[in-house]
């Protein structure tokens, strides 16, 4: 299917491959189909793009990169809900947060995307009791020093 | 917003499925019980409220932003983006 994008303008999307968010993303209610797009074949990371929202779309990784036992911390019932039976089914993504200003990249530990890859179905779920952090600096310096440009 | 008193071992009905219980007072703090169906996610409202701030900063980011986060990433590290935490 076509869809209408701000940052890619018009793309296509294969539509077996949309992930269904039921309840959207907390902040994002109403936004329920994300279709993940490739950044490059080099980069860590993705976007996942509103499917309703042409402007709406987030830079996604692999939580894996940053610590191989994260999966570990993923509750039972999360799973489940997904008709998941053990975190290795799923597909775990979290969201990152690029802040040019404060020259920072973080990802969000504490509530990964969970999504089962089957039913294409998934849910943010909050990892309480993790000692995760919602912005978890993904350079090992913990800081980059990006150049502002315009 | 709805405002009840509750007594310690009363309870809240919401909807069909979900009940919370005053279990204890001690001071200023308040322990409640909740049941709710698994697919019910119950949270501290800070914390969802910070999830949901860091959800729409990070709905931000642009192509450029992106880019060069990942050339800052290739610079800054050969192989995984970050050490294993200790």
């Amino acid at each position: 299917m076509l869809l209408e994008t701000t940052r890619f303008g018009t793309i296509e999307v294969d539509e077996a491959r949309i992930v269904s968010f039921q309840e959207g993303l907390p902040g994002f209610p109403q936004a329920r189909l994300f279709a993940l797009l490739e950044h490059s074949p080099e980069s860590p990371f993705h976007w996942l793009q509103s499917v309703e929202e042409g402007a709406l779309a987030f830079v996604v990784m692999d939580p894996m990169l940053l610590d191989r036992d994260y999966l570990k911390a993923i509750p039972q019932e999360a799973l489940a809900e997904l008709d998941l039976e053990e975190a290795g089914q799923a597909a775990v993504l979290v969201i990152v947060n690029i802040q040019r200003a404060g020259g920072t990249i973080t990802a969000n530990l504490l509530a990964p995307l969970i999504i089962n890859p089957q039913s294409r179905s998934g849910k943010q779920v909050i990892l309480l009791g993790s000692g995760y952090e919602i912005k978890q600096p993904i350079l090992p310096n913990g800081q980059a020093q990006m150049e502002s440009r315009s | 917003m709805l405002i009840l008193t509750r007594k310690v071992g009363e309870s809240i009905a919401v909807g069909d499925d979900v009940v919370i219980r005053i279990l204890d007072v001690k001071g200023k703090q308040v322990r409640l019980g909740i049941q709710a169906p698994a697919q019910t996610s119950v949270y501290r409202q800070e914390i969802y409220e910070r999830i949901q701030e860091e959800n729409r900063e990070a709905a931000q980011a642009g192509l450029m932003d992106l880019n060069l986060a990942a050339s800052l990433l290739k610079t800054g590290q050969k192989g995984k983006a970050n050490p294993d935490a200790s």
